[in-house]
């Protein structure tokens, strides 16, 4: 069989990769010869810092900043040689791993064809295609040993199975079988409501949602589409994703055989996804929603509605993140302890726009402080005195190459999986290739570019979820910020458009 | 191998006894080619090596003559190395009154040290000598004041921390000297580099680690060329850790507890711990109760850090792409230079639980969804009994389970069941759990129990379904070989449960276990008097009132004066 033109990842990428991700690491030299911030101890050998018995170990070790690290020499496995489509049009990649006595397989399909994951509301509640999947793997692997899940994430639904070595091949039937013939029970949907998801932050996040009418919103859960209504998958809307103890050879022609006669029908044109919303607040979102819910803390949700990132500014979007998500963190928890985490949520990028939000939880007394210091972070980010430094423009981007590009990656099981997803949602690799590249290119003023495009404090509402009584009466000792200060922080910003 | 309790299992005591002599003796020899130097480092050390050919792995140990423990497993198919720093101390060596204090301690080493995190380390020097001295003077005050009262209430308000007006001055200044001393800080330095470098790490805050009751962990997943980042800063952190942002800390580690254990169920389920035990301090929360966050100080924590947290009472596990040859330089620049320190005091044995009379019950009495959660105590991971267990709670749990079987066979509907049991090093727990649709369904659910755990003791197992669960536990353990960061957290795990090549005693005796053996424990360990019963309620009677502090008999103020 033949590699399908549409994976255009290629052989102009493969060994480029490794250079051009070589040369961009030569520049995350925060660690690599970065002044040092810091240097010597106050204290000398033999003394003890207050209230230790233990001296204080004086040593000549160099400043971490001033170690002299190697390059990273890490080199994702290639897909080029990875690849394999089959008579049918169903496309792979395969990635064998001699050594391993497990196998991944992952099949990844764009969730176009399931068109009601992507409603509004919506995530309380399986997508069919994946009931669907779920219900049929379950009963066709039977007894066989392994691993299953099935989920959407990214506008992708996929199936992932791990068995011993000696099962690859049910596995692989199992599921191909699976994807071919939508499961018959699937269409009925649950009988009971499903649970409002995430509990009181959860509740946050949808009380936000609903207040900009757009987003996400756990607990409003719409009906089911029944499975069957979707139509049977063509095989060229699959991607399988193939890693582990496995013979090359040996997968391809049992791909063959189990795709063989596999036709589908395409999806009908109402099943497509949905375009995203149009510019989609209301008029005038409250500033502060208060929502009363039992309990000793508060949880809070601080957003607005954000338009799908252009992909030319994914990479500066992704670094804004990691930059933005350490600083709110120090802002409101290390410096101050009113909170365990401050999370910054950003939509998915691959679905279409939602809540940009900033989400987190507190005692009565530290839900106006968070507000207030979450939103000055927010702020100072659009602004250019609010530009990343060049420590936080490493330490991000570093982050989002050497640690996370790399972890997904990791090996033929990771890289299959990752290889197959990507390809079902891009038709391409070259995104995610790329990625080292682009995410090192960014500069901080990229940077302030997207903050002031994307964060938008003119639009923020606060949601609070908590014993709202407790914690309008409740006053920081050190940071009394009060929740009517909160709303006039908003309205101020919101005055100013 | 540490000794185990058990009168009727005199020969495995004995043997264990002699074999932990043998493991303290190999701990405290140097190791082959090991040489003294006289800056403290080793040289010439020769690794252990150890093949495990039934597990399919093959490791490494090295020994420092500081006792630091290095295992390493190679791994090279990704140029990445896992690394797990694991501690023996947790909840089980904290003292009353300073619960949950480890899991502080976790957080605040994770502040920099002497050189680290710091723009002035003068300045830093001098508000840290400040704050000590006031905290000293805020303790004494402190003292007197409890000295003065004692609770007399059933049920106090724990989230009112005692106080006096002198207190609240002296702690103004304490929290006014560390805003000034943030003012001086780089926060999330060690945190940051590690992820410039590459660290995959647990979490996403700057404390890559967790706490439990007999371990704190501490681990990081980095490219092969960065490993000196984790032995430089790592080696700093045991031996310089400077305890900045204390106050700050002590909330945030407070939201933590709010988050888990100020949930209904989280009450519910330390009420069922509390009730499993009479002395031992595996019953207690690791998380500590509300009003101990008020109490921890930095003379408990200091002492905690410099018993514990010293080369002797530590492991770390590498799995990846490195060799011990690579590791030993690294290994004596820095873990090496750091003296031994006394051997820390255990904590985790010095309370013996008496056998329990009878059953214990636990009706909870607070609104909540139907569930029945019954639960036997089972002996410690190192015990020759313990790696039954896993096969026992895989035979009763899930629709396929001898508890699904037992409720088909007696006409009973049968809810989702879950069985499970907890690895420790100390004596744990098989859990058994359902929830039916309602509280009429509960007492049936328990007859359910009675006859599927009956005829576990009279040896009626399924030998298709062991076998099935015998292959289903070799996939596990072939998915956690080839996975660094779950490999080196589970060597450094049977460490602190016990001693890392209990690992392979562990695995091995659990493939050999049969129906037999089942049977044995079953008939030992899942009897009446050993057993503990939960059950929550949707309306419970005598229902009380919802709450989430005190319950119904809170009365009064909780200021110390008002019960002198």
């Amino acid at each position: 069989m033949t590699t399908g033109p549409t994976i255009r990842t290629a052989q102009a990428r493969g060994p480029g990769i490794h250079l051009t991700l070589l040369l961009g690491l030569g520049s995350l030299t925060g660690i690599v010869g970065c002044n040092p911030t810091s240097e010597g101890s106050a204290w000398q050998a033999g003394e003890a810092m207050p209230g230790h018995n233990r001296p204080v170990l004086v040593h000549d070790w160099p400043h971490p900043t001033a170690l002299s690290l190697p390059e990273v020499g890490f080199i994702p496995p290639d897909p080029t040689t990875a690849e394999f489509e089959t008579a049918g049009g169903l496309r792979a990649f395969i990635l064998p791993d001699p050594e391993d006595p497990v196998v991944a397989i992952t099949a990844a399909v764009a969730s176009t064809r399931s068109p009601e994951s992507r409603e509004e509301g919506n995530t309380g509640e399986r997508p069919a295609l994946v009931r669907s999947l779920q219900e049929s793997l379950g009963e066709r692997l039977g007894t066989v040993v392994g691993q299953v899940g099935v989920g959407e994430e990214g506008g992708v639904v996929t199936v992932r199975v791990e068995v011993p070595t000696r099962h690859w091949r049910i596995a692989i039937e199992s599921v191909l079988a699976a994807l071919r013939e939508p499961h018959p029970h699937a269409t009925e949907g649950p009988t009971l409501p499903p649970e409002p998801a995430g509990g009181g932050m959860g509740r946050a996040v949808a009380e936000l949602a609903r207040t900009h009418a757009r987003g996400v919103s756990p607990d409003t859960p719409t009906g089911p589409a029944p499975a069957t209504a979707m139509g049977a998958l063509t095989p060229a809307e699959v991607v399988i994703g193939i890693g582990g103890g496995v013979e090359r050879r040996d997968v391809e022609s049992a791909l063959e055989t189990f795709t063989e006669g596999w036709e589908g029908s395409p999806p009908a044109p109402s099943m497509a996804a949905a375009p995203p919303e149009a510019e989609g607040s209301t008029p005038d979102p409250e500033l502060l929603r208060l929502v009363e819910h039992p309990g000793f803390m508060a949880w809070l949700a601080l957003g607005h509605p954000m338009d799908p990132v252009a992909p030319v500014d994914e990479a500066a979007v992704a670094v804004m993140e990691e930059v933005l998500n350490i600083r709110l963190n120090i802002a409101t928890r290390e410096m101050r302890g009113l909170t365990n985490r401050a999370l910054l949520v950003l939509p998915d990028r691959y679905g279409g726009g939602g809540l940009l939000h900033v989400r987190s939880s507190g005692r009565f007394e530290s839900v106006g402080p968070i507000l207030r210091y979450s939103w000055e972070e927010l702020t100072r980010m659009r602004e250019e005195s609010g530009a990343p430094t060049a420590e936080e423009m490493s330490q991000a981007q570093g982050g989002l190459v050497l640690s996370r590009w790399q972890g997904v990656l990791d090996g033929p099981r990771a890289a299959a999986e990752t290889y197959a997803v990507e390809l079902a949602r891009h038709d391409s690799l070259d995104r995610l290739l790329a990625w080292p590249e682009a995410v090192l290119a960014v500069d901080p003023s990229d940077v302030t570019a997207v903050a002031a495009a994307y964060l938008q404090p003119e639009r923020l509402t606060a949601v609070v979820v908590g014993p709202i009584e407790e914690v309008r009466e409740a006053r920081h000792p050190q940071w009394p910020f009060a929740l009517d200060e909160v709303a006039e922080l908003l309205e101020g910003a919101r005055a100013r458009q | 191998m540490r000794p185990f309790r058990d009168s009727s299992a005199l020969i495995p005591l004995l043997a264990s006894l002699l074999l932990g002599a043998a493991v303290v003796g190999f701990r405290e020899t140097p190791p082959p080619g090991a040489v003294n130097s006289q800056d403290g480092r080793s040289a010439g050390m020769s690794p252990v090596t150890e093949e495990w050919e039934a597990l399919g792995i093959t490791l490494d140990e090295l020994v420092l003559d500081n006792g630091f423990r290095i295992v390493i497993v190679e791994d090279h198919r990704v140029p990445r190395v896992a690394a797990s720093l694991w501690y023996r101390v947790g909840a089980l060596q904290e003292g009353p009154g300073e619960h949950g204090a480890t899991h502080f301690l976790e957080h605040v080493i994770h502040q920099g040290t002497t050189t680290i995190g710091v723009r002035d380390p003068e300045l830093d020097r001098r508000l840290l000598e400040e704050i000590h001295e006031l905290e000293a003077e805020f303790l004494a005050e402190r003292n007197i004041a409890r000295n003065q009262v004692r609770e007399r209430r059933i049920f106090f308000d724990e989230e009112a921390w005692p106080t006096t007006p002198r207190m609240d001055s002296l702690q103004a200044r304490i929290l006014e000297l560390e805003e000034r001393q943030s003012e001086n800080r780089h926060f999330w330095q060690e945190y940051n580099w590690y992820r410039e470098a590459g660290g995959i790490m647990r979490h996403t805050d700057p404390v890559p680690a967790n706490t439990g009751n007999e371990l704190m962990r501490i681990e990081v997943d980095l490219p092969r060329e960065r490993l000196e980042l984790l032995f430089r800063m790592e080696a700093d952190r045991m031996v310089n850790a400077v305890l900045r942002g204390f106050e700050a800390q002590r909330t945030i580690v407070l939201e933590q507890f709010l988050n888990i254990n100020r949930s209904e169920t989280g009450r519910f389920s330390e009420a069922l711990n509390g009730a499993s035990g009479i002395v031992h301090p595996i019953y207690l929360h690791p998380g500590g109760h509300m009003r101990d966050h008020a109490f921890w100080n930095r003379p408990s924590v200091i002492r905690m850090y410099e018993e514990y947290m010293v080369p002797n009472n530590a492991i770390l596990a590498l799995v990846g792409a490195v060799t011990a040859e690579e590791i030993l330089p690294l290994a004596q620049e820095y873990f090496g230079r750091i003296p031994a320190a006394p051997e820390p005091s255990p904590g985790m044995d010095w309370e013996a639980e008496p056998p329990p009379g009878g059953a214990i019950r636990l009706d909870w009495h607070e609104p909540l969804s139907p569930s029945l959660t019954v639960r036997y105590r089972t002996p410690g991971v190192g015990h020759p009994d313990r790696p039954a267990f896993d096969l026992v709670a895989r035979l009763l749990g899930g629709s396929d389970g001898m508890l699904a079987a037992a409720a088909r066979d007696l006409g009973i509907p049968s809810p989702g069941w879950s069985a499970g049991v907890s690895r420790n090093g100390s004596p744990t727990r098989l859990s058994i759990q359902a929830r039916p649709p309602s509280d009429a369904g509960l007492p049936a659910l328990e007859r359910v129990v009675e006859a599927a755990v009956e005829r576990l003791r009279r040896g009626e197992v399924d030998e298709d379904a062991l076998t099935r669960i015998h292959e289903e536990l070799r996939f596990q353990w072939d998915r956690l070989r080839t996975h660094r960061g779950e490999l080196a957290s589970d060597l450094g795990y049977f460490h602190v449960m016990d001693e890392w090549r209990t690992m392979r005693t562990f695995l091995e005796a659990r493939e050999a276990t049969t129906v037999e053996e089942i049977q044995r424990v079953a008939a030992r360990y899942l009897v009446p008097w050993n057993r503990i019963v939960g059950t929550t309620r949707s309306a419970p009677e005598p229902a009380a009132e919802k709450h989430l502090t005190g319950g119904p008999l809170q009365a009064g103020p909780a200021a110390p004066e008002a019960s002198r």
